[in-house]
C-alpha cells in the first residue's frame, strides 16, 4: 500500500530566504535616488511577490498588479509625506503614515487571506500599518530621519523597519509559522527600545574602564558606615549622626509595620476579591478591579504620595508600604482562594450558617498556610522596598543614602549599599527556608 | 425543632491537645513582639495617625481633576514611553542573560555543586534593590535611561535566573533520555528535550517580570536614572498637585494596559490554546455586564483619543 | 424509637416533604426534574435510586433550595422552600443535615473544626469569625461524634483520616445541627463495599434512634434493597416508582434504569 507523505512541518529557517529577499528589495529599492519613490514601490512590491513565490504562494495576474499598484501608491505617498517641508512628528502624522502602509498592507493581505483563512490576512495588514505608522518615529529617534529632507538613509532605515515586521508578518500569515512575525517584531521593538535608551556597550567598557578615576567612589567607606562603638566588635551603626534613631532599624520597622497591617488588611479585601467568597459579582468586579488599579502604583510612587500627604517621616513610608502590600497580597491570596475546594464551603451552607461565618470556617483554613508564606513574602520584598523609601523622605537607612549621595559621597553610598546587601540577602535566606518549611 | 444526640457509646473523649495551642500562642508573640517594638520604636504620634485621613483625601482632591492639558502631557508622555522603552531593554538583557545563568543553576544540568554556587550568586543579585543598583551605577555610567535599563537588567538576571532555573529543574526528565539513548551530545540533549519543555513558561516570566519592571522603571527617575519618576518628584516638590496627579494617572493607565495585554499573552502561552477574543468574550457575557463592558470601551477609547489630540497641539 | 421508616402514603404522622409538580429546568436547558409530587412524612427513611443523571441529586438539592425550582412548589415544614427570604432559607437549612459523595470536609483543619461547622446557624457571628465557639457548641459537636463513634479522632486533622472515617465526620457534623432532616447525596460513592456498609449502618441508626427523617441517594441498588424501607425510583427527571422496598422485583428496576440490572449497579457484584 502507498501512502502519500505528508508535507513536513515548516520550520522558521524555511521562509528567512524569502524575508531577506523582501528586505533587500525594499532597501536597494529605497536607495534608489528617485524623488518620486515609484522606483522604492516597484522595488517592494515586485520583490514582495517574488518572494511570496519563492515561498510557494503563487499569485495571479491580477493579484500581482494590484500588489504593485497598492506598492506604488504607499512608498511615493510616504515619500512625499515624510520628505515635505510641512512634516512633523505628531500623532496625526504617525496615524496618516500608518493609513498609506494600510494600502499596501491590505493588498498584500487580501492575497493572503484568500489562502484560508481570513483573520490571518486581517492580521497582516494590520502589521503593514503599525510598521509603517511606527518606521517614521524610529527614523527620527535613530537620528536617520529629519523632516524636509528627503534623505536616502532616511528612506533605507524606514524601508528595512517596514520591511522586517510587514514582510514577517506577511510570510508568517501564509505558511502559518508564528514564530517569524514574532520575532520580528521583538527584534524592532528591542532594537528602537534600545536606542531611546542610549544602549552602548563600547560605552559602557569605556566608562568601566575609567572607574578609576572617579573621585570618592572605592574603596567603599565602612568606617563611617559603621562608626566606632565601645567595642570593636559592637560598632554604633550610627552613620555619622549618632544623634538620630538609628535609620537602620526604622528601615526594619517600617517594613514589619507595613507588611503586617497591610496583610490584615487584605485578609477580608481578598475575600471580596474572589469569584468564589465574594458575596455578589458587581462587589467582586469592584473590589477586583480596584485591587488592579492599585496594582499599578510602585511602592516610590506611594511613599511619594503619602509624603505630600502627611510630611516627611516614618509614617507616610509605613502608609505606604501598608498599600504596598495590600496591593500583592490581594492578588495573591485571591488567586489562591479562586483554586480552593468548593465542596467544604458547599458543605457550610447547608448548614444554614450565613456568608461571611461560612467562608470563614470553610475556606480560611485552607488557605492560612498560603496566607502566612504569601505574608513572609510580603516582609522580604518591603525590607528591600523600605530600603529605598528614604530617597523621597519616606523614612529609614534611604535618606542616608540620599544625603551621601547628594554630597557625591560614592564611597559611603557604595558602603551602605554593601551593607544592605548583606542584611537583605541573610533576612532573604532565613524568609525561604521558613516559607519551605510552611506550604 | 432540636432532638437529643446523646451518646450511648463507650469511646472515652481525648483531651484537646497542648501543642496547637502553644504554637497559637508563640506565633502571637512572634507578631506582636515585633510590631509593638515597631510601632513605638518609630515615634509616630497620634495626632499624625488622626489627622491623615484628612491629609491624604486633601491631596486627592486636590489631584483631581488631573491637568491634562496639551503642554502637560506633552512633557509626562515621552517620559512615561522612556520608562516603557527602558523597563522592555532591561528586561531583554535579564531575560537573554538569565537564561545562560538558569541552565548552570539547575541541579540536573550542571553538578550539584556548581547549581547551588550559580544560585547563591543569582539570590545575591536578587538581594540588591534596582534603585540601588542604579545608584551605585551613576557614577560609573552617569545619569539617564541607560544607567537606569542597565540596572533592572542586572536586578531581572537575578530574579528571573533563579525562577527559570525552578522551571527546567521541573521538567519531565523523559524526552532528555530519549535525546540521550540516540546519541547525542549533551548540548544537542538540552536543545531538543529541555528547552521546548521550559520555553512556554520561561517565556511567560519573562513577561510577568516585564510587568514589573514597567513598575520599577517609573521610580527610577528618583535618583536620576531616567523616566516619569523624576517628573512626579519635581511636580511634588513644587506642590503642583493637579501635575502631579497626571503623572499618576497616566502612569496608572499605560500599566493597567500593559498587564491586561501581558497577561493575556501569557495565558495564551502557558495553556497552548488560542484565547477567546474580545468579540467572543463579549458575545458570552449577560445584559449587564455588556452595558459596562460598552461603557468602559468608549471611555478608554475616548481617552487615548483626547491624550493624542493634546499631543497633536503641542507638538 | 422505633416503628421510623414506615413507607406508602402518609396516615397519621406529620407531613416532613412535599413535592408538588415541581420542575427543574437548568440555565442550559437541561430539564432535570419533571412534574415530580412526592410525599415524605416525619421519620422515614427514602431512598432515591436511578441512573446518574436522573436527578436524585437535583430532587435533594432541591429540599434546601440548593438549586431554584422553576416550576411547582417544594414545602419543607411549613416552609414554601421557593419563596423562602435568604433568612428563611438559612433557618430552613439549619434543620437540615446534608452528607456529601465527596465528605467536603476542610482538609486542613481539625475534626472537631469540621464538625463545629454545624453549629454555625447557632453561633453569633463574631464568634465564628474569631472561632471562640462556646462549650455548649463544642459539647454538640463531641456529643455528634460519639454517636458516629470516632470521637477518639476529635483533635486529628481531617486529611489524616480513611475515606470511611470522613464520612462519618461528615455524618457528625450533619447531627450537630441537631437536625430533623438528613440528606445524603451519594454518601458511599467514593468508599469501598465494607466501609459503605458501616456508613449505611450509621444512617440507618441515626434514623431509628432520632428519628431524623431521611432521604439517601444511591447508586447500588443490593445497599438499596439493604436498608431501605421505602424507594423511589427516577428516570430521566421523572418520578417512575415510589413504594416498599420489599415490592421492588426485577421488572421494577428494568424500569428505573432502562435495562436489565448488570453486576455494575450491585456494589458487590452479586445477583439480587
Amino acid at each position: 500500500m502507498i501512502s502519500d507523505r505528508p508535507e513536513p512541518p515548516r520550520r522558521v529557517s524555511s521562509v528567512l530566504l524569502p524575508l531577506l529577499m523582501i528586505l533587500a528589495a525594499f532597501t536597494v529599492g529605497a536607495v534608489i535616488p528617485d524623488p518620486t519613490g515609484v522606483v522604492w514601490g516597484l522595488a517592494a512590491s515586485g520583490g514582495t511577490i517574488f518572494a511570496l513565490r519563492r515561498a510557494g504562494i503563487a499569485i495571479g495576474g491580477t493579484g500581482s498588479a494590484v500588489v504593485v499598484i497598492a506598492g506604488v501608491a504607499s512608498t511615493s505617498l510616504t515619500v512625499w509625506l515624510a520628505g515635505a517641508e510641512t512634516f512633523d512628528l505628531t500623532p496625526s502624522s504617525t496615524f496618516v503614515l500608518g493609513l498609506v502602509w494600510l494600502v499596501f498592507g491590505g493588498a498584500v493581505g487580501l492575497i493572503v487571506g484568500r489562502l484560508g483563512r481570513p483573520s490571518a490576512g486581517t492580521n497582516t495588514a494590520l502589521m503593514w500599518a503599525g510598521a509603517g505608522a511606527l518606521a517614521a518615529p524610529m527614523a527620527v529617534t535613530l537620528d536617520l530621519l529629519s523632516p524636509g529632507e528627503p534623505d536616502l538613509t532616511a528612506r533605507a532605515a524606514m524601508a528595512v523597519l517596514i520591511a522586517l515586521v510587514g514582510g514577517a508578518s506577511t510570510l508568517s500569515a501564509a505558511t502559518g509559522i508564528r514564530g517569524l512575525a514574532i520575532g520580528a517584531t521583538v527584534l524592532v521593538i528591542t532594537v528602537f527600545a534600545g536606542a531611546q535608551v542610549g544602549f552602548s556597550l563600547i560605552g559602557l567598557f569605556q566608562n568601566l574602564g575609567a572607574m578609576g578615576d572617579i573621585p570618592n567612589f572605592w574603596p567603599p567607606d565602612f568606617n563611617w558606615a559603621i562608626g566606632e562603638g565601645t567595642w570593636w566588635w559592637l560598632p554604633s551603626w550610627d552613620f555619622g549622626s549618632p544623634t538620630l534613631a538609628s535609620p537602620l532599624l526604622e528601615t526594619f520597622r517600617i517594613a514589619i509595620l507595613g507588611s503586617l497591617i497591610g496583610c490584615l488588611v487584605a485578609l477580608p479585601v481578598s475575600f471580596l476579591a474572589s469569584r468564589i467568597t465574594a458575596p455578589g459579582r458587581l462587589s467582586y468586579l469592584l473590589d477586583k478591579g480596584f485591587m488592579n488599579v492599585i496594582r499599578t502604583i510602585p511602592d516610590l510612587f506611594w511613599a511619594m504620595f503619602f509624603v505630600a500627604a502627611v510630611s516627611i517621616g516614618p509614617f507616610a513610608g509605613v502608609l505606604a508600604l501598608i498599600f504596598f502590600s495590600l496591593a500583592i497580597m490581594a492578588k495573591l491570596l485571591s488567586e489562591t482562594i479562586d483554586a480552593v475546594d468548593t465542596g467544604p464551603l458547599e458543605a457550610a451552607r447547608a448548614t444554614g450558617g450565613s456568608h461571611f461565618p461560612a467562608v470563614r470556617v470553610s475556606v480560611l483554613p485552607e488557605v492560612l498556610p498560603n496566607y502566612v508564606a504569601y505574608a513572609l513574602y510580603i516582609l522580604e520584598i518591603n525590607i528591600r522596598a523600605s530600603v529605598v523609601l528614604g530617597l523621597v523622605g519616606a523614612g529609614g537607612i534611604g535618606r542616608v543614602l540620599e544625603a551621601q549621595r547628594s554630597f557625591f559621597q560614592f564611597d559611603r553610598v557604595l558602603a551602605v549599599v554593601i551593607l544592605i546587601f548583606v542584611i537583605v540577602f541573610i533576612v532573604d535566606q532565613i524568609s525561604v527556608a521558613l516559607r519551605r518549611r510552611l506550604v | 425543632m432540636s432532638t437529643a444526640i446523646a451518646a450511648d457509646t463507650v469511646v472515652t473523649r481525648p483531651r484537646p491537645p497542648l501543642r496547637p495551642r502553644v504554637i497559637r500562642w508563640l506565633l502571637t508573640l512572634a507578631v506582636l513582639v515585633p510590631a509593638l517594638w515597631s510601632a513605638f520604636g518609630l515615634q509616630i504620634s497620634w495626632e499624625q495617625i488622626r489627622s491623615a485621613p484628612a491629609d491624604i483625601w486633601r491631596l486627592l482632591v486636590a489631584m483631581f481633576p488631573p491637568d491634562l492639558s496639551p503642554e502637560m502631557v506633552e512633557r509626562a508622555l515621552p517620559k512615561l514611553m522612556e520608562s516603557l522603552w527602558i523597563a522592555w531593554v532591561g528586561t531583554a538583557m535579564g531575560a537573554g542573560l538569565s537564561f545562560l545563568f538558569a541552565f548552570a543553576a539547575a541541579t540536573n544540568v550542571t553538578s550539584t555543586w556548581a547549581a547551588n554556587g550559580t544560585r547563591m550568586v543569582l539570590n545575591a543579585i536578587r538581594a540588591v534593590p534596582e534603585l540601588l543598583v542604579a545608584m551605585v551605577l551613576i557614577p560609573v555610567t552617569g545619569l539617564g535611561a541607560w544607567t537606569g535599563a542597565l540596572a533592572l537588567g542586572i536586578h531581572s538576571i537575578g530574579t528571573l535566573g533563579k525562577l527559570s532555573a525552578e522551571v527546567i529543574e521541573g521538567i519531565d526528565e523523559g524526552p532528555v533520555e530519549a535525546a540521550a539513548a540516540t546519541g547525542g551530545t549533551r548540548l544537542q540533549q538540552i536543545r531538543w528535550g529541555m528547552v521546548p519543555q521550559v520555553m512556554p513558561h520561561v517565556v511567560a516570566y519573562w513577561l510577568y517580570r516585564f510587568e514589573i519592571n514597567i513598575r520599577a522603571s517609573a521610580v527610577l527617575g528618583v535618583v536620576g536614572a531616567g523616566g516619569i519618576g523624576a517628573e512626579l518628584v519635581s511636580q511634588l516638590r513644587f506642590r503642583d498637585f493637579p501635575r502631579a496627579g497626571t503623572v499618576l494617572f497616566l502612569t496608572i493607565f499605560v500599566v493597567l494596559a500593559v498587564d491586561a495585554v501581558s497577561a493575556r499573552v501569557r495565558r495564551r502561552i502557558i495553556s497552548g490554546q488560542p484565547e477567546p477574543g474580545p468579540i467572543a468574550l463579549f458575545r458570552e457575557m449577560v445584559g449587564w455586564q455588556r452595558a459596562l463592558a460598552a461603557v468602559a470601551v468608549v471611555v478608554v477609547l475616548a481617552l487615548v483619543v483626547f491624550i493624542l489630540f493634546q499631543l497633536q497641539l503641542a507638538l | 424509637m422505633r416503628g421510623a421508616g414506615i413507607a406508602g402514603p402518609p396516615r397519621r404522622r406529620r407531613i416532613m416533604i412535599q413535592f408538588d409538580d415541581v420542575e427543574v429546568t437548568y440555565r442550559g436547558g437541561l430539564r432535570a426534574l419533571k412534574g415530580v409530587t412526592l410525599t415524605i412524612v416525619d421519620g422515614e427513611l427514602v431512598v432515591v435510586v436511578g441512573l446518574s443523571g436522573a436527578g436524585k441529586s437535583t430532587l435533594l438539592r432541591a429540599i434546601n433550595g440548593f438549586v431554584p425550582i422553576t416550576g411547582g412548589s417544594v414545602r419543607v415544614g411549613d416552609v414554601r422552600v421557593e419563596q423562602a427570604r435568604p433568612k428563611e432559607l438559612r433557618e430552613l437549612r439549619s434543620g437540615i443535615g446534608m452528607i456529601f459523595q465527596t465528605f467536603n470536609l476542610v482538609k486542613r483543619t481539625s475534626v472537631i473544626n469540621n464538625v463545629l461547622m454545624g453549629c454555625l446557624p447557632t453561633v453569633p457571628g463574631w464568634r465564628s469569625l474569631l472561632g471562640l465557639w462556646p462549650a455548649e457548641a463544642k459539647e454538640r459537636a463531641l456529643q455528634a461524634l460519639e454517636r458516629v463513634e470516632i470521637v477518639d479522632k476529635a483533635y486529628i486533622r481531617a486529611s489524616d483520616l480513611s475515606g470511611g472515617q470522613q464520612q462519618r465526620v461528615g455524618i457528625a457534623r450533619a447531627l450537630a445541627q441537631q437536625p430533623t432532616i438528613m440528606l445524603a447525596d451519594e454518601p458511599v460513592a467514593s468508599l469501598d463495599p465494607v466501609t459503605s456498609h458501616t456508613v449505611m449502618r450509621d444512617l440507618r441508626r441515626i434514623n431509628r434512634d432520632l428519628g431524623i427523617t431521611t432521604l439517601i441517594n444511591l447508586h447500588f441498588l443490593d445497599l438499596a434493597r439493604a436498608y431501605g424501607k421505602r424507594m423511589i425510583g427516577l428516570r430521566e427527571g421523572e418520578l417512575v416508582y415510589d413504594g416498599y422496598i420489599d415490592d421492588v422485583t426485577e421488572e421494577t428496576f428494568r424500569e428505573i434504569y432502562g435495562r436489565a440490572v448488570t453486576p455494575d449497579d450491585l456494589l458487590e457484584g452479586a445477583e439480587l
